[in-house]
C-alpha cells in the first residue's frame, strides 16, 4: 500500500486514492498511417515492463484527477520521484 | 531408472527394506545441450519433459534459478478448467484438461488431480448472456458445461448466500464437472522427476544472466554456473520473461503484476467444489487439508516483488463474504502474491521469435496452473520441430502486429 | 493446579468464572486464559494433531502454541480453531476441541500403519485418477481442525486508519521504554503503542518474583505512559489485545485488535464491534516484538506436559498456574534456570537438564544451584516416557565437537510429569520480513536477526536477541533516540553501552542436538502438522534440498501456528542433515498474517449492501412505487421493466412496447454517462475520440459517436450534444461512464496538453426524463411552452433550452427506439418532479413508464447496437456494418484508426454483426446460443434475442463469422442444453434493423 505525494496536491496520500495508468513516456506517435505495422504493435502493445527503477503513470482519481508521473522500483515499491506531466524529471524525454 | 511409486515399494520402504531414489537428483551442468528450458516452473518442467518423452530430445537441461516450483506454480490457487470461450482458448485448455485426466499415471506421481467441479458465478443479466454464449460454446467445443440456475446452485452449495438480496445476487453459473484443483507442488515435483528419469537435467539455483545470440542465432546462456551452451532456447519464465527477454534484445506484449492469494485456517470440509465470481472479484475452494484456497485479483502497477496491496485481498474477504456470509469468523492465516505476466488480450504467447532457436512461452496472466500440462506439450513440440504445434499456432506472437488477438476478456473478465 | 496463595496482577480470584470444555464444567477467574483456567483445573489433553491424531497438550502459552486448539460458542458465533492460549476466559463460556481428545480417532487406530505414511505418502499412493478420485473425499473428512461455522456471523468489524510518526510493536520492556523516549523527547510526536496481550509489560512480569527493582520499573513507566495517554489531544494510543500482522509497503501496518473482553462475547448480547483492524501509516516503525522460545528436539517430546520452559514460568508468574509437581527443565541456555528459581520458590520439586558442559557458569546458574536445584550439565535428554503424557525421560551424557553434539555415554532414566525445555529464542521478525526485507544468521547468539539497516525502522530488545531487562532498556531508548534524530526532532542522538555483553544473559549454546536424536522416530519439529526429523531427512534423501521444498514436502510450518516454534527447529535439522551452516539453509519466506484474521474483520464494514455503493437515479422512488424490478448495470439500479398485477416479465415488456410504438412511453435515462466538454477546442478532441466528424455540429444539434481504442474495437456509443462552439455534453453508456471518463482524461492531461479542453462528469448532475412515441410531441407542447416543437424547427438530432413545468431544461430530439422521442434533462434534483408533471401530463395519451428490457427490445428493432451486449471489446466499426461512421478526411488519426488498416481487421472472416430472422417466427433464439456449420462448429452467436410486439415475430441479432456478406442465407442455430431443448433452428441472415426500416417513426405522427 504504497504513500503516493501528487505532485498536484501536493500532499502525501494513501494508495486507494490514486489508480495506477500504465508505462509513462510511450508518446502516442505523431503520424500513426505512416507507421508500419511492426512499428504501430510496438505502441499498442509492447511494453519494456522494467524490473528495477520504473517510470510509470498514476491518476488522483479520488483527488484533483490528475495524471502524473512517479518512478517507482518495481523490485522494492520505493517511490523515487514524482512529477506532473511537462515538468523535469530526471530523465525527461516528455 | 527410478523405481516406481507403489503400495508395494511404500510397504517395502516403511519396512525399511528400500531406500527411495532422489525424485530431483542434483545434477552440475553440462556445457552444453540439445534444448535449454529456462525456468524450472510447472510449464518449463512440462516442456522439458514431454521433449524427452514425445519428441526424442533428452539432451535437456532445465535452469532455476532458485528452487523448483517455486514461481506461480507454487503461488497460485490451483483452478484448472477449460471451459474457455475462444476455439483457440479452449482447445488448448481442453487439450490440457485431458493430460491432467492421466496425469498421475503418467508420471507415476499423484498431483491430486480433484475434479470437484467449478461454478463459475453470473450475478448480472449481462454475466448469464456471457454464461450462455460461453457454454454453448464450451458444448459445441466438446467441453462439458452446463448452465445452472441459482436454485441448482444453492442445491450443490447449500453453503452459498443466494438471497435475490444480495448486493449482487446470483443468478446462475456455469459449471464444468470435470474442472477442479490439483496440489501444486506435486505438479512441479511430478514433471521434474519424471523428466530426471528420462535423463532431463534439472539445475536448481542456477540463474540465467545473460542470452547469448550470434548473428540472430540463440548460441547459449550465461549462467551463475558458467556458461551453457544450445541451439535451442525455451524461455518459460513467468513474471520475469520480460527480463529473459532482453537478454535477447527482445520486448515482449506483457506487463508483470502481482496476483494475490491467500488461504485460511483448516477446517473439517464445507465446500466441496470450486466456486468463481469475476463480479465480485474472489475465487474459492478447499483443499483436501481444509484450508479455504482463495484467490484475488491482480494489483494494477507493474512489480515484481512478490507482494500487493492489501485492499486487494480485502476486498476479496469481502467479496468471499458476499458469497459465503458463514465465513466471516474463519482468519486468513497466510497471504501471498506471485507475478503474473499478463498480455494485452489475455492469452498467452506460445511462439518462436525474431532470434532463431528462442523461444518463448509466456504471458499466461492469471491462468496458467491449469494450463501446465498443455502448454508443456504444446511448447515441446515446438522446440522440437521448430514449428508451432498446431494448437500453439494462435497464440504466435505475431498476432499483436496482424491484429489477429484471441480476445478472452468477454470471457475471462477481470480474472480466471 | 492453583498454587495457594500465589499473588497475581492479572488473576482477580474475587471473580470466579463456570465455562465448559468439551461439555464438562470447569471454574476459572477473571484474567485467566482458557489455558491456565485447564491448567487450572489439571485438564492435559486440548486437542489430538492433524496427521497422526496424536493426543496433545499445551506447549506453549501465547500465539505460538501449536496444539491446543478449539472452537468457541455456537450459532452466529461460533468461532473455530482459536488457540486455548489466545482466547480470555469469561463467564459462560464454551468451547471444544477442534478434535477431541478423549474419543476414538481414526488416525490414532491406524498408529501401526504409520510407519508406511512418511512425508510425501500422498504423492505415491492412489496414483490412478479414478482411485483417487474414489477416496479423497474420505481423506477430506479426516483432516482439518475445527468443524467450520454454519451460520452468519452476529457480529461486527470497523476499520480505523491512523497516521502517526512513530508505531512501536510490542508492549514489553523494549516496547514501554522505546515509545516513552520518543514521547519525553518530543512535544509533538504521535506514537501508538500496540501489545498483543491484555497487559503491557511482555516478559517483564517474569522477573517480578526475584527482582523487585522490575516491579517498581513496570509501575513507574506504565504511570508515565498513563499520564500522556489520559491528557485532552493525547499523542499516545495504546491498542492492547492487538496484533500487528501485517506490514505493506510504504510503512502501512495492519493490527487487528479483539475486543478488550477478549473472545468473551456471549451469544445474544449486542455490543460494539467484535474486532478492529486498524490501519496504521507510521513514518518510523519500532519493532520490539520479542523472541519466541524453541523446544528441544528428543523423541516423542510431543506427550502432553512437555511445554516450552518461558511458558511453564509464565503461566507461573502470571495466572499462579502450573500442570506438574515434578519438573524437568531441559535445554541449552540460560533461561531454564530462571524457570527453575521460580518453579523451586514456589516449593515444587524440579530439575535442570543442561546440555552444556559445566564450567564458567552464570550468576543464575549458580543462584539455582544455591536454592538447592538438582543441576545435570552436559546430558541431552534422548526420549521422553509416558502414553500420551510424559512420566519420565530418558538421557545421556554429551560434549560438543566442534560445533557438533555428541552423545558420549549410555542412557539412563528420570521420572517427571512435567517437562519444560528451552532450545534458545527465535526473535519474532516476520513483521520486518513482510516488505522484502532479510533476516541474517548470527552466529553468537544463534538466531535469525532482523537485517541490520532498514528505512525508517528500529529494532529492540530481545528481537535483537537482547534478553536482559535492563539492557532492554538502554537499548531501547538508544534506538528511540535514532528514530527521533531520523524525525529531526533532535540533533544528536545520545547512545548509552548496555551493562554487559548481550550474549550473556541467556548463554545460548549451539542450538543443534547430537545428530543420533534426530534420527530417532517421532522426533517432532511441527506439532500440529505431525513433522518429524525424519521426514526431513527423508525429504533431503528425496532431493528436495532447499527449505522451502523441505517445508512444502513435509508440510512444516503449514499450521495455523506457522511454525512459530517450529520453523527454525526444522532450519536446524535440515542444517544438520545437509551438513551445511544454518545461514546456507536460510528460512521461508514471512508472509502476513502473522496470527489468523478474521475474514470478517478484513472486510469490515464493506459486506451486504455496503459490499459495493449502489447508485440510485433521484427517480428512483417512482420506480419502487410503481412496483418496477431492477437490473443492476454498473453501480445503478434501473427499472428493468414495470409489471402490473399478474403480469409477467414478457406481458410487461409486450406492453410495455406497444405503448412506446403506438402512443407514448417514458423512460428514466439518468444513468446514462454525461460529460461535460469545455473548452475552445473541444470540436479537436471530439473528433480525435470518435471515430465521425465533429468540427461542423452546429450549436443547437446533437450527433452520435462511436469511440474505439487505439486497438480499433468499439468501447462505448453515445451522442453529444453542441451547446455552444466551445461546450458539448457528451453521453456515455450507463456502465462505461467511469472508464470513458477517465481515458478522455488520459488523452487530454498525458498526450493532448496543448489543447484547450476541460471535462467534467456530470452524471449526477442532470436527471434524464426521455418521452418517447408518437405521441410525444403533443405531450411537450403541454409540458414546456417557451419551445417551439414544430417538426421542421426542433428536428431530429437538435436540442433546445427551455422551462418544462418551470423548471430550465435541455430537451434533445434524439431517440433509441426510433420513435419520435424527447429527453428532458433538469437539474437532478427536479427529476421526480418532472417525472411525476410527465406521468400525469401524459395520461390522456396513457403514457407508460418503461425500463430497459423494453429499451432493448425498441433498440434492436431499430438494430441499434448496446456496446458491451453486442459488441464484446473484439468488434470493429466495420464489424457492426457501420463504416459509415468513419470519417476519411479528419487531419488528425483519431483513436484506432491506424489498427484499421492491419490485415486482422480486415479479413472477411471476421464476426460481423447481422440481424437473423427464424424461420418460425415464434421461436426466440436463446441469447448466447450459437450458429454451426456443417461441421457442427461455431461460427457465430446470438447477441440480443427478443419476440418484437410490434412486429408479432422474434427478431435476434448476432455476431456471424462473414456475416454482412451472408444476407439471406439460412443459418442454423443450434441449441446444446437439454433444458432449452436440444434443437436446431434455422434463421435467416438479416440486416439488423427489423422495424422502420427507412425511419419514418422518427418525426412522429403528423
Amino acid at each position: 500500500m504504497f504513500l503516493i505525494v501528487c505532485p498536484y496536491c501536493k500532499e502525501s496520500r494513501d494508495q486507494n486514492e490514486f489508480s495506477p495508468a500504465g508505462e509513462a513516456f510511450i508518446a502516442r506517435p505523431q503520424n500513426p498511417e505512416e507507421l508500419s505495422d511492426d512499428e504501430w504493435s510496438d505502441y499498442v502493445f509492447y511494453r519494456t515492463n522494467h524490473k528495477g527503477d520504473h517510470w510509470e503513470q498514476w491518476v488522483h482519481t479520488n483527488g484533483c484527477r490528475k495524471y502524473f508521473l512517479v518512478k517507482r522500483s518495481t523490485i522494492s515499491h520505493e517511490i523515487l520521484e514524482v512529477a506532473a506531466f511537462g515538468e523535469v524529471t530526471s530523465e525527461n524525454p516528455s | 531408472m527410478q523405481k516406481k511409486y507403489s503400495w508395494y515399494s511404500l510397504l517395502k520402504a516403511g519396512l525399511g527394506n528400500q531406500e527411495w531414489d532422489q525424485a530431483i537428483p542434483l545434477v552440475k551442468p553440462k556445457s552444453k545441450y540439445d534444448v535449454i528450458i529456462i525456468g524450472g516452473g510447472g510449464h518449463g518442467l512440462a516442456t522439458a519433459y514431454y521433449l524427452a518423452k514425445e519428441c526424442g530430445i533428452t539432451n535437456v537441461a532445465v535452469l532455476e534459478k532458485g528452487y523448483i516450483g517455486g514461481g506461480n506454480t507454487g503461488r497460485n490457487t490451483t483452478i484448472i478448467r477449460s471451459n474457455y470461450l475462444r476455439d483457440e482458448a479452449s482447445s488448448l485448455y481442453e487439450h490440457s484438461m485431458r493430460l491432467w485426466e492421466g496425469l498421475s499415471e503418467d508420471l507415476n506421481f499423484n498431483v491430486m488431480f480433484s475434479q470437484r467441479g467449478v461454478y463459475n458465478l453470473g450475478h448480472t443479466l449481462q454475466d448469464m448472456r456471457d454464461i450462455e454464449r460461453r457454454v454453448n460454446a464450451n458444448v459445441l467445443n466438446g467441453v462439458d458445461a452446463v448452465v445452472v440456475d441459482h436454485k441448482e446452485i444453492k442445491e450443490q452449495i447449500p453453503i452459498i448466500n443466494t438471497s435475490k438480496n444480495a448486493r449482487y445476487p446470483i443468478m446462475g453459473a456455469s459449471f464444468q464437472a470435470r474442472a477442479g484443483v490439483a496440489r501444486h507442488d506435486g505438479v512441479a515435483w511430478g514433471f521434474a522427476r519424471a523428466a530426471s528419469n528420462l535423463g532431463v537435467d534439472i539445475i536448481q539455483n542456477c540463474e540465467v544472466i545473460d542470452i547469448e545470440v550470434e548473428e540472430g542465432k540463440v548460441k547459449g546462456v550465461k549462467t551463475t554456473l558458467g556458461d551453457i551452451m544450445a541451439d535451442r532456447v525455451g524461455c518459460v519464465s513467468a513474471g520475469h520473461s520480460s527480463v529473459v527477454a532482453k537478454m535477447a534484445g527482445l520486448r515482449l506484449p506483457v506487463e508483470s503484476h502481482p496476483l494475490q492469494a491467500f488461504v485460511s485456517e483448516a477446517m473439517k470440509p464445507i465446500l466441496h467444489t470450486v466456486v468463481m465470481s469475476n463480479a465480485v472479484h474472489g475465487y474459492v475452494s478447499q483443499s483436501d487439508k481444509g484450508d479455504l484456497v482463495i484467490g484475488a485479483g491482480i494489483d494494477g502497477y507493474n512489480s515484481y516483488a512478490q507482494r500487493g496491496s492489501a485492499k486487494i485481498v480485502e476486498h476479496c474477504a469481502a467479496a468471499i463474504l458476499e458469497l459465503f456470509p458463514i465465513f466471516s469468523r474463519v482468519r486468513m492465516n497466510r497471504q501471498w502474491g506471485g507475478i503474473v505476466d499478463v498480455c494485452p488480450d489475455a492469452c498467452p504467447v506460445i511462439s518462436p521469435t525474431k532470434v532463431e532457436g528462442l523461444y518463448f512461452n509466456c504471458g499466461w496472466g492469471t491462468g496458467g496452473f491449469k494450463a501446465t500440462p498443455g502448454s508443456g506439450n504444446v511448447f515441446a513440440h515446438t522446440i522440437a520441430q521448430d514449428k508451432q504445434h498446431e494448437l500453439a499456432v494462435p497464440f504466435h506472437i505475431d498476432r499483436f502486429t496482424s491484429g489477429a488477438l484471441i480476445d478472452e476478456h468477454g470471457a475471462a473478465g477481470v480474472a480466471h | 493446579m492453583r498454587l495457594k496463595n500465589h499473588k497475581s496482577d492479572f488473576i482477580d480470584q474475587s471473580e470466579a468464572l463456570s465455562f465448559i470444555f468439551n461439555n464438562k464444567s470447569y471454574k476459572g477467574y477473571k484474567g485467566d486464559t482458557l489455558a491456565s483456567a485447564l491448567i487450572a483445573n489439571d485438564v492435559l489433553f486440548f486437542a489430538r494433531s492433524f496427521k497422526y491424531g496424536r493426543k496433545r497438550g499445551l506447549m506453549g502459552s501465547g500465539v505460538e502454541e501449536p496444539n491446543a486448539l478449539v472452537s468457541l460458542e455456537i450459532g452466529g458465533r461460533y468461532t473455530p480453531n482459536l488457540k486455548a492460549t489466545e482466547v480470555m476466559l469469561y463467564d459462560g463460556l464454551s468451547a471444544v476441541s477442534s478434535s477431541n481428545p478423549n474419543s476414538i480417532d481414526f488416525r490414532a487406530l491406524i498408529k501401526p500403519l504409520h510407519r508406511f505414511m512418511p512425508a510425501g505418502f500422498y504423492y505415491k499412493t492412489f496414483i490412478k485418477q479414478k482411485v483417487w478420485a474414489m477416496v479423497e473425499d474420505s481423506l477430506r473428512s479426516i483432516a482439518g481442525f475445527s468443524k467450520a461455522p454454519t451460520e452468519k456471523d452476529e457480529d461486527v468489524y470497523d476499520h480505523i486508519f491512523h497516521h502517526t510518526e512513530v508505531l512501536v510493536v510490542g508492549g514489553g520492556v523494549a516496547g514501554i521504554t522505546a515509545a516513552l523516549e520518543v514521547l519525553n523527547n518530543s512535544k509533538t510526536t504521535r506514537v501508538i503503542l500496540v501489545d498483543e496481550r491484555a497487559h503491557l509489560g511482555g516478559e517483564l512480569f517474569n522477573e517480578f518474583q526475584s527482582d523487585d527493582t522490575a516491579i517498581s520499573w513496570h509501575h513507574d513507566n506504565l504511570s508515565k505512559l498513563l499520564e500522556f495517554k489520559n491528557v485532552a489531544n493525547s499523542r499516545l494510543k495504546i491498542f492492547s489485545r492487538s496484533t500487528a500482522y501485517a506490514w505493506y509497503d510504504h510503512n502501512y501496518i495492519e493490527v487487528l485488535q479483539t475486543n478488550a473482553t477478549g473472545e468473551s462475547l456471549i451469544s445474544g448480547v449486542t455490543q460494539a464491534a467484535r474486532k478492529v483492524l486498524h490501519k496504521i501509516r507510521a513514518k518510523e516503525v519500532i519493532l520490539a516484538t520479542g523472541a519466541h522460545e524453541r523446544p528441544m528436539l528428543f523423541e516423542t517430546n510431543d506427550l502432553a506436559n512437555i511445554m516450552l520452559s518461558q511458558s511453564v514460568r509464565r503461566y507461573l508468574n502470571e495466572f499462579g498456574v502450573i500442570s506438574g509437581k515434578d519438573v524437568v527443565l531441559y535445554g541449552n541456555n540460560d533461561s531454564i534456570y530462571s524457570t527453575a528459581i521460580d518453579i523451586k520458590n514456589n516449593a515444587i520439586n524440579c530439575k535442570v537438564i543442561d546440555i552444556r558442559p559445566s564450567g564458567g557458569e552464570s550468576e543464575t546458574v549458580l543462584k539455582a544451584k544455591k536454592l538447592g536445584i538438582e543441576v545435570l550439565q552436559g546430558y541431552a535428554v534422548l526420549k521422553a516416557h509416558g502414553t500420551n503424557l510424559v512420566k519420565g525421560i530418558e538421557i545421556s551424557s554429551v560434549e560438543l565437537q566442534g560445533k557438533k553434539w555428541r552423545l558420549t555415554g549410555p542412557s539412563k532414566r528420570l521420572n517427571c510429569d512435567l517437562l519444560a525445555s528451552s532450545g534458545g529464542f527465535n526473535p519474532v521478525v516476520h513483521l520486518d520480513c513482510h516488505c522484502g526485507a532479510k533476516t541474517f544468521f548470527d552466529e553468537d547468539s544463534q538466531a535469525f536477526l532482523p537485517q541490520k539497516v532498514r528505512k525508517n525502522r528500529q529494532v529492540c530488545g530481545s528481537i535483537s536477541a537482547i534478553g536482559f531487562w535492563k539492557d532492554v532498556v538502554i537499548d531501547a531508548k538508544n534506538k528511540a533516540q535514532l528514530i527521533l534524530l531520523s524525525l529531526g526532532e533532535i540533533k544528536k542522538s545520545t547512545q548509552d553501552s548496555m551493562s554487559k555483553n548481550y550474549l550473556d544473559y541467556y548463554n545460548a549454546s549451539q542450538f543443534f542436538v547430537p545428530i543420533e536424536i534426530l534420527n530417532r522416530p517421532k522426533v517432532f519439529i511441527d506439532m500440529q502438522n505431525d513433522v518429524t526429523t525424519l521426514d526431513v531427512a527423508l525429504a533431503i534423501r528425496e532431493g528436495y534440498r532447499s527449505i522451502e521444498h523441505i517445508k512444502r514436502y513435509t508440510a512444516m510450518g503449514f499450521g495455523t501456528d506457522q511454525g512459530k516454534t517450529g520453523n527454525i527447529n526444522g532450519i536446524a535439522v535440515a542444517a544438520q542433515f545437509l551438513d551445511v551452516p544454518l545461514s546456507e539453509v536460510g528460512t521461508t519466506t514471512f508472509r502476513p498474517a502473522y496470527t489468523g484474521v478474521d475474514f470478517g474483520a478484513m472486510a469490515g464494514r464493506e459486506v451486504g449492501g455496503f459490499f459495493d455503493p449502489q447508485r440510485y437515479t433521484t427517480i428512483h422512488d417512482s420506480h419502487l412505487e410503481s412496483g418496477a424490478e431492477f437490473e443492476v448495470v454498473g453501480q445503478w439500479y434501473r427499472p428493468w421493466y414495470y409489471p402490473k398485477s399478474g403480469e409477467d416479465i414478457h406481458q410487461a415488456v409486450n406492453r410495455e412496447c406497444l405503448a412506446v410504438r403506438t402512443s407514448l412511453g417514458m423512460m428514466d435515462a439518468s444513468t446514462l454517462g454525461k460529460i461535460d466538454v469545455q473548452g475552445k477546442d473541444s470540436r479537436e478532441f471530439l473528433s480525435r475520440v470518435y471515430t465521425n466528424a465533429w468540427m461542423k455540429l452546429a450549436p443547437g444539434s446533437c450527433r452520435y459517436g462511436l469511440m474505439c481504442n487505439e486497438k480499433g474495437m468499439i468501447i462505448d456509443d453515445g451522442v453529444s450534444t453542441c451547446i455552444n462552439d466551445n461546450h458539448f455534453i457528451m453521453t456515455t453508456t450507463t456502465g462505461g461512464a467511469a472508464s470513458v471518463y477517465s481515458a478522455l482524461e488520459m488523452w487530454l492531461q498525458t498526450e493532448w496538453s496543448d489543447l484547450d479542453v476541460h471535462l467534467s462528469s456530470v452524471t449526477d448532475q442532470f436527471a434524464t426524463v426521455a418521452v418517447v412515441g408518437p405521441n410525444a410531441r403533443n405531450l411537450m407542447k403541454v409540458l414546456c411552452h417557451d419551445i417551439d416543437f414544430e417538426r421542421d424547427n426542433f428536428k431530429f438530432m437538435q436540442w433546445r433550452p427551455g422551462t418544462v413545468c418551470g423548471v430550465q431544461a435541455r430537451v434533445m430530439r434524439i431517440s433509441f427506439s426510433g420513435e419520435l422521442a424527447y429527453e428532458i434533462n433538469i437539474e437532478a434534483n427536479y427529476g421526480r418532479y418532472i417525472w411525476d408533471e410527465v406521468a400525469l401530463a401524459g395520461k390522456p395519451w396513457n403514457i407508460t413508464p418503461y425500463g430497459t428490457e423494453s429499451m432493448h427490445v425498441l433498440r434492436a428493432e431499430k438494430g441499434y447496437i448496446i456496446v458491451g451486449q453486442d459488441t464484446d471489446g473484439s468488434m470493429t466499426p466495420m464489424d457492426v456494418n457501420m463504416k459509415w461512421i468513419l470519417a476519411k478526411d479528419k487531419p488528425f488519426s483519431y483513436i484506432g484508426r491506424r489498427s484499421f488498416s492491419i490485415s486482422a481487421l480486415n479479413s472477411d472472416d471476421r464476426f460481423q454483426l447481422v440481424g437473423l430472422l427464424t424461420k418460425d417466427a415464434h421461436v426466440v433464439l436463446p441469447e448466447g446460443s450459437h450458429i454451426i456449420n456443417n461441421k457442427g462448429g461455431s461460427i457465430g452467436y446470438v447477441t440480443s434475442s427478443y419476440f418484437s410486439p410490434i412486429l408479432r415475430r422474434s427478431i435476434a441479432m448476432a455476431q456471424l463469422k462473414g456475416g454482412l456478406s451472408k444476407m439471406t442465407e439460412i443459418v442454423l442455430v443450434k441449441i446444446v442444453q437439454e433444458k432449452q431443448g436440444l434443437k436446431e433452428i434455422p434463421c435467416e441472415v438479416s440486416r439488423s434493423v427489423f422495424y422502420d426500416i427507412e425511419g419514418e417513426k422518427v418525426d412522429g405522427n403528423e
